[in-house]
């Protein structure tokens, strides 16, 4: 009703509109160019012999036709077995590679050998001509085949390893273009093979009577060149990827394993891929069978991906500090190839088991299939892996490009950050004022408005959940340990991860939050409160050089120069940063001679450039300190820090960033290339996206099983603790729209399964079963809602100023972490212990639990606080 | 960080092989390598839990490295070998036992406990076959376009390798060149892949030093030297290995330059990304006043003595323990009534003789207000309400005969016990102050229905059934929920009538006086407004504190 109101109020429904811009708005959000073409997908088999089979490339398929259902244009004979086989005699459309003898490496030879293949690598499967290609060969086919013998090179290396684990590989191609290849390598034995599929997979059938592929699947969901664009709706049969994705192993564990998943038993084609069927005949024609000589051996695959970079530093950044995420996708990948190969692989001889009569699968007769063999190209049109390939890009694409959740600014002009608001603060002291101001406004408003009776007191049990689940703000109202240095295997990135997911608790659950509704203005305005309440900390990224010897002379004899301020330290990031500004401009004037620009950033290339020149003569390096002990003493060579990323002193300017496409100097916009604590809240999309910790939509439902699949997916990560795996992945979901809150979960637990194999590694054992629940949320968080309802109070009646107020809730939240510290003990030391299941945390207690009011009466809380409170004391 | 850096090469005689490895050692070097090699705990990224690096045959194809790949390793040849500097050029200091020195060290100028030890292999054998392992693999295993550059590779049984290949120049090898790697293994490839940016730009940096170097030398002996025929190459093949680095680079203390490096990479590497914790203390800073932590700080632990006298006026002889027990011993009304004066800003009074029962009863109340009140504990004469809040004097002394209501007066006697062993009981007697009921309105059936909230709530709380440790702990809350309306409270004050006035003010267009927006604050605050004095005496105290 609210929002008819809201709604019928044409004046103010453009000031929303205006106000929704500044909070999300249109106003250029500047991520790294990135589109579907700039991503390759590779699946390839290496036989153990000389080929390497092409078993799928992403860039053979058609990606910027929007309409690619039209495979008729890929024409089998192109490609038939009469060429692909041999190698040489059609190097450039033959999809097995021929590797050159696989003996050691001749030195002397790479470089011929280097220059003959980049000859033959298409510079640009966009680009290529149709006009170089005999009239016959029509379609894309050939046109696509580039640099894949280098890829397989890369991806298997040129001598075969033993090792039959799970191999991770990046390389870096600087040639035709920069690219990135990232390789998960993993065999397959035929032990994976022999078990009978139906007897372990029979969950598979609850979807594969749903798996019918809408059209616009077939790999064109990335049609489009923007990231805005990517972001269209594609018509998917969500149902399918929901369980596609559910049960998987992982990495390490297959060689142990004996078997997996098959695919779906039956498919009901789509019309469209029925008219594919005069090719799939075409195909399976020509199949050749091969090296059957190993039947018992094992062969190794890889699953792949190119990342074209087209010199952008910011995705190349991106995508080496966000490799856990990258990587999670991959694995995706791979468990999807694994599970179609092993079905390919394995004879489905019984007709039974196959329906309709347009399954590439249905003729027993001719998908015989060894070991060995795979026919090239194999998973090209396979509709599934199409559809695993298109979420993959998609999903990519989207944690790259889409809009962040960023800060309300009034003033218009300077309409450039876009990050989120704990973190912002946290980094930028001054930024805190402003930002503090935005803060309780847009929380007055929005406890104004929806939070009262009428309105479930929406925004409270929102913040009560968030607060529950998003545990990370625990250890900033803490006495908090630092937590660098204290280990050496400690990972910064790795932790930021963890705490923005809420990973802190035990057990360890994943929380995300979706807030959706077709208000996109109101829906920005609880995005933006709320990532105040969901935090993590800042990494910094010290960018750091050995000082030439020379200078480091010069320094000593005029002042001890202390290179290294450790951010650890008293010292604030900032203070740090000038010092080292000061030194760098110090050195530079000593070495002067550069022009003397105005800004610091060319202060610091110009010295890095006569840095490395002073580096070549100091090959020489004197040697002073001799140690009575078996080892000479090197002195530590002097270093000094260039530039430390964020900046926190840093105000940017349009200026600044209109001349700071460098490495060492980011705009705030463009931080979040740098680690996850910017890269993970998206603002208001059109359609979800994976992995995104706190991201609003129109509308939910019809994205819930894309979103149930990622819960589940997020059971697999690897654990952020080693003691605990991920045993629960949620999703708060408020909906603006109907003013409830619910929580959608996944729950792995450790089930027997009847005829499966025991579980060989934790982390397989983890995933084998899945509990999903819905829990809808109607209970407030009496501490939570005083709290809120006090500073909105404060903030509007009184008029007291907003970092008083923000002051007053860090207060109240101490108070509850304090509080739940009391639980804590008290539980342990009461003799009436509190008995509150760990179920507790996600259903309402059950009628007949007791709730101990002894505790509620000692720490002075409401009843509808204890889920609040055992969450939080979870962390301790 | 807990990472090998090491310099490997492609010997035309042995194959890949290791010339040079920096590592990290901590003072506890033994658990480190047996901590790097098994699990890591804490928040590190994923390392399996198996063992890793464990030493299995196999896992190599090339049987040769296999053999090879034994804790000594062959005798290398001049091409592989590594050297230290000779002794003259160690400058004026004399090197004792030269000849057993097995490489360098390096101390870590940031931090002491760690050292950097380089020397040709690592010392611990399972590191040692990972080393070896990477070498191989990344010489005669991973591609590379063109020889030259980084790549990763690595499996959680062998550890992540980045590997930096780069050729140098010599006119006396195949081909003119020499294939070497700069290789950095390690067991967390997250790290290792964020750390991909910084450690390519360092490998290309110093390999752009050797090959340059290099570069230089060739030229020279390219004039000097007839190009190597066939023929020359052979008789070379049979006769000699090829020239050491050191040799060939003509630089004596090579080794010197590349330890130092390889340092220092492992240092910046380990130390480039950092975590910066931030707490909303440091975000506002003002909220760290008053805020006392120590009973919250190792929640686990329990520092307090459980031996606490459940009666206490037996056996408090000595000292009083905490509020509770001076709850008990005076009464629940007369303790109400001393809390009150005191947290309403009356003076407090103490007189008498015993020291030890004086002192503690001051540390009890002070401590109620975070030292933010002054106490005179050894006073004589009378002092003003200006000069103390709290004034301890003996018995003797005489107090001026107008004192009233805004001093309470809390006498303590001694009564020598009957009993045998030396005893005491304590009796005690309030004078002066204000009673409860004589604040705010009286209510008819005299319960303490003004609602007094402060000492209300504090009651409560001592009234409940906790241990003196959940009691110290709920207390220790108590004054953190106080303190932090009395911030408020303290700020509203300061900022008086300079309150932000861009804010909606309460009432359409009335402009509110700020004695009324006080008591809509405290309203605001969850006090009443018969708690005004108590929040203005508490807002003293901080602001002395």
């Amino acid at each position: 009703m609210l929002q008819k109101l809201f709604r019928s109020k044409p004046t103010s429904k453009n000031e929303d509109d205006k106000h929704a811009q500044s909070l999300l708005g249109t106003d250029p959000w500047s991520p790294p160019s990135f589109d579907a073409s700039q991503i390759r997908v590779i699946v390839c088999q290496d036989t153990g012999d000389k080929t390497k089979l092409t078993l799928f490339d992403s860039a053979y398929s058609t990606p910027n036709t929007s309409d690619n259902r039209d495979h008729t244009n890929i024409e089998p004979s192109s490609w038939s077995g009469v060429n692909f086989l041999s190698g040489n005699f059609l190097p450039k459309s033959s999809s097995a590679i021929n590797i050159r003898s696989s003996t050691l490496p001749r030195i002397q030879d790479s470089t011929h050998d280097e220059s003959k293949r980049r000859s033959l690598d298409s510079p640009n499967p966009n680009r290529s001509n149709a006009n170089t290609l005999p009239p016959s060969n029509r379609g894309n086919l050939r046109k696509t085949a580039h640099n894949i013998d280098l890829i397989g090179d890369m991806m298997f290396g040129t001598v075969p390893l033993s090792y039959k684990g799970m191999t991770t590989k990046i390389h870096f191609m600087e040639s035709p273009k920069p690219q990135i290849l990232l390789t998960k390598l993993f065999s397959i034995n035929p032990s994976d093979l022999e078990s009978n599929p139906s007897v372990r997979r029979g969950s598979f059938s609850s979807t594969s009577s749903d798996t019918s592929l809408s059209t616009s699947t077939q790999g064109s969901a990335i049609t489009t060149n923007g990231p805005r664009n990517a972001s269209k709706p594609i018509s998917e049969s969500s149902s399918m990827f929901f369980d596609d994705f559910s049960e998987f192993c992982d990495d390490d564990s297959f060689r142990a394993v004996p078997s997996y998943a098959s695919l779906p038993s039956s498919f009901r084609i789509d019309p469209s891929i029925h008219g594919l069927q005069d090719y799939e005949d075409s195909v399976i024609l020509v199949w050749k069978m091969s090296s059957l000589k190993h039947p018992s051996r094992s062969f190794m695959y890889s699953v792949g991906v190119v990342l074209s970079l087209d010199d952008n530093d910011l995705l190349e950044s991106f995508v080496f500090s966000h490799f856990a995420l990258l990587e999670n996708k991959l694995h995706q990948l791979y468990s999807n190839v694994f599970k179609i190969i092993c079905h390919l692989l394995r004879k489905s001889p019984s007709p039974s088991t196959i329906s309709g009569s347009h399954s590439i699968f249905n003729t027993p007769t001719r998908h015989r299939i060894s070991a060995s063999s795979l026919s090239s190209l194999v998973l090209q049109n396979d509709p599934l892996w199409l559809k695993v390939v298109t979420r993959f890009k998609t999903s990519l694409l989207g944690n790259v490009a889409l809009p962040r959740v960023r800060a309300p600014l009034h003033d218009l002009r300077a309409h450039k950050q876009k990050e989120p608001l704990w973190l912002t603060m946290s980094t930028f002291p001054h930024k805190r004022e402003k930002l503090a101001k935005s803060f309780m406004s847009e929380l007055s408003y929005l406890l104004e408005k929806y939070d009262d009776e009428k309105s479930n007191f929406f925004i409270s049990i929102l913040i009560t959940n968030i607060l529950m689940y998003h545990l990370s703000w625990v250890p900033t109202v803490a006495d908090f340990e630092e937590r660098n240095g204290k280990n050496l295997f400690y990972d910064p990135l790795w932790a930021q991860l963890g705490d923005l997911y809420g990973v802190m608790g035990t057990p360890s659950i994943m929380s995300r939050t979706i807030i959706s509704g077709t208000d996109e203005n109101t829906v920005c305005r609880i995005l933006f409160v709320l990532s105040y309440f969901i935090r993590c900390n800042e990494i910094f990224e010290r960018s750091e050089d050995i000082i030439p010897l020379e200078l480091q002379r010069e320094e000593e004899s005029k002042t001890s120069l202390n290179c290294d301020k450790n951010l650890s330290s008293e010292s604030t990031p900032s203070d740090g940063n000038v010092l080292h500004k000061k030194e760098a401009e110090t050195l530079d004037t000593q070495n002067k001679n550069e022009s003397n620009d105005i800004t610091n950033i060319n202060h610091n290339k110009s010295h890095k450039r006569s840095e490395s020149q002073h580096k070549r003569v100091i090959i020489d390096f004197p040697f002073t300190d001799i140690s009575v002990e078996n080892f000479l003493d090197v002195p530590m060579p002097k270093s000094q820090i260039q530039s430390v990323i964020p900046d926190p002193s840093l105000i940017t300017t349009d200026k600044d960033k209109n001349a700071a496409n460098t490495k060492s100097f980011l705009s705030a916009d463009q931080l979040f290339v740098k680690s996850y604590g910017r890269s993970l809240m998206a603002g208001y999309c059109e359609k979800y996206m994976s992995d995104f910790v706190l991201m609003g939509l129109p509308k939910l439902d019809e994205f819930q099983d894309s979103l149930a699949a990622d819960l589940k997916n997020s059971l697999r990560m690897q654990p952020f603790s080693l003691q605990e795996p991920v045993s629960k992945s949620i999703c708060i979901s408020g909906q603006l729209n109907t003013l409830n809150c619910s929580i959608l979960g996944c729950e792995a637990y450790n089930g027997h399964i009847i005829g499966g194999s025991p579980p060989v590694t934790v982390q397989e054992d983890h995933i084998r079963n899945v509990n999903e629940y819905f829990v809808p949320l109607n209970t407030k968080s009496e501490y939570v809602s005083t709290m809120l309802h006090q500073c909105k109070n404060l903030y509007t009646k009184i008029g007291m100023p907003a970092e008083s107020c923000l002051e007053y809730l860090e207060d109240r939240l101490r108070i509850l972490y304090h509080k739940a510290i009391m639980y804590k003990n008290y539980s342990a030391n009461s003799s009436t212990a509190v008995s509150i299941s760990s179920q507790y945390l996600f259903v309402q207690p059950s009628k007949n639990e007791q709730v101990p009011v002894n505790v509620l009466e000692a720490l002075g809380l409401h009843k509808s606080d204890l889920q609040l409170i055992y969450a939080v004391s979870s962390t301790l | 960080m807990n990472a090998i850096v090491s310099l490997v090469h492609f010997c035309e005689a042995d194959g890949p092989s290791v010339i040079f490895c920096t590592q990290a050692f901590h003072d506890n070097a033994a658990e480190d390598v047996e901590e790097c090699l098994s699990a890591s705990n804490g928040r590190s990224s994923p390392v399996p839990a198996r063992t890793i690096l464990e030493k299995e045959n196999g896992t190599l194809s090339n049987k040769k490295d296999l053999l090879n790949a034994v804790r000594s390793g062959p005798a290398s040849c001049a091409s592989c070998a590594f050297s230290l500097p000779p002794p003259d050029t160690l400058g004026d200091i004399k090197v004792l036992n030269y000849s057993e020195k097995k490489g360098f060290k390096t101390e870590d100028d940031e931090n002491p406990l760690i050292t950097y030890v380089g020397s040709r292999y690592p010392q611990h054998p399972q590191l040692y076959s990972a080393v070896r392992q990477a070498c191989v693999r990344s010489l005669s295993c991973e591609f590379c376009q063109g020889r030259e550059g980084p790549v990763l590779f690595g499996d959680d049984k062998n550890g992540y390798v980045l590997s930096y290949m780069f050729k140098i120049r010599d006119s006396q090898a195949r081909g003119f060149q020499r294939l070497y790697s700069f290789i950095f293994l390690m067991t967390d490839r997250i790290y290792l892949v964020a750390s991909w940016p910084f450690l390519v730009s360092k490998f290309k940096s110093l390999a752009t030093d050797l090959q340059l170097k290099a570069s230089q030398i060739f030229e020279k002996e390219g004039s000097t030297l007839s190009p190597s025929s066939p023929d020359q190459y052979l008789r070379r093949r049979t006769n000699q290995p090829l020239r050491s680095l050191v040799d060939l680079l003509k630089t004596k203390d090579l080794f010197v330059y590349i330890h130092a490096n390889f340092s220092w990479i492992l240092k910046a590497c380990g130390r480039r990304l950092q975590e910066k914790h931030v707490n909303d203390q440091t975000l506002f800073p003002n909220t760290s006043f008053l805020s006392q932590h120590s009973v919250f700080h190792t929640p686990t632990e329990s520092n307090v003595d459980n031996k606490i006298p459940s009666n206490s006026m037996k056996e408090s002889s000595t000292w009083i323990e905490n509020l509770k027990s001076l709850q008990d011993m005076l009464g629940v009304v007369n303790f109400r009534k001393l809390i009150l004066n005191f947290i309403r800003g009356n003076q407090l009074i103490i007189c008498g003789s015993d020291s030890k029962i004086i002192k503690s009863i001051v540390s009890i109340i002070k401590d109620l207000v975070s030292n933010g009140c002054s106490v005179m504990e050894n006073g004589t004469d009378y002092q003003p309400i200006t000069k103390c809040n709290i004034l301890c004097i003996p018995t003797s002394t005489k107090i001026p005969s107008e004192m009233n209501f805004l001093n309470i007066f809390l006498h303590i006697y001694n009564i020598p016990s009957k009993d045998e062993d030396s005893n005491k009981t304590i009796r005690f007697n309030l004078e002066n102050g204000i009673d409860e009921h004589t604040i705010g309105i009286v209510n008819v059936n005299k319960s303490y229905s003004p609602p007094n909230l402060y000492i209300n709530q504090l009651s409560e709380i001592l009234n409940l059934n906790l241990s003196p440790e959940l009691m110290n702990m709920r207390l220790e809350m108590f004054k953190e929920e106080w303190s932090s309306k009395v911030k408020q409270y303290l700020r509203f004050i300061i900022d008086g009538d300079n309150i932000d006035p861009g804010v909606d003010k309460p009432v359409n267009g009335l402009i509110i006086s700020n004695s009324l927006r006080q008591l809509e604050l405290i309203r605001y605050l969850d006090v009443n407004e018969i708690d005004l004095p108590t929040l203005k005496f508490l807002s003293d105290c901080l602001k002395n504190a």
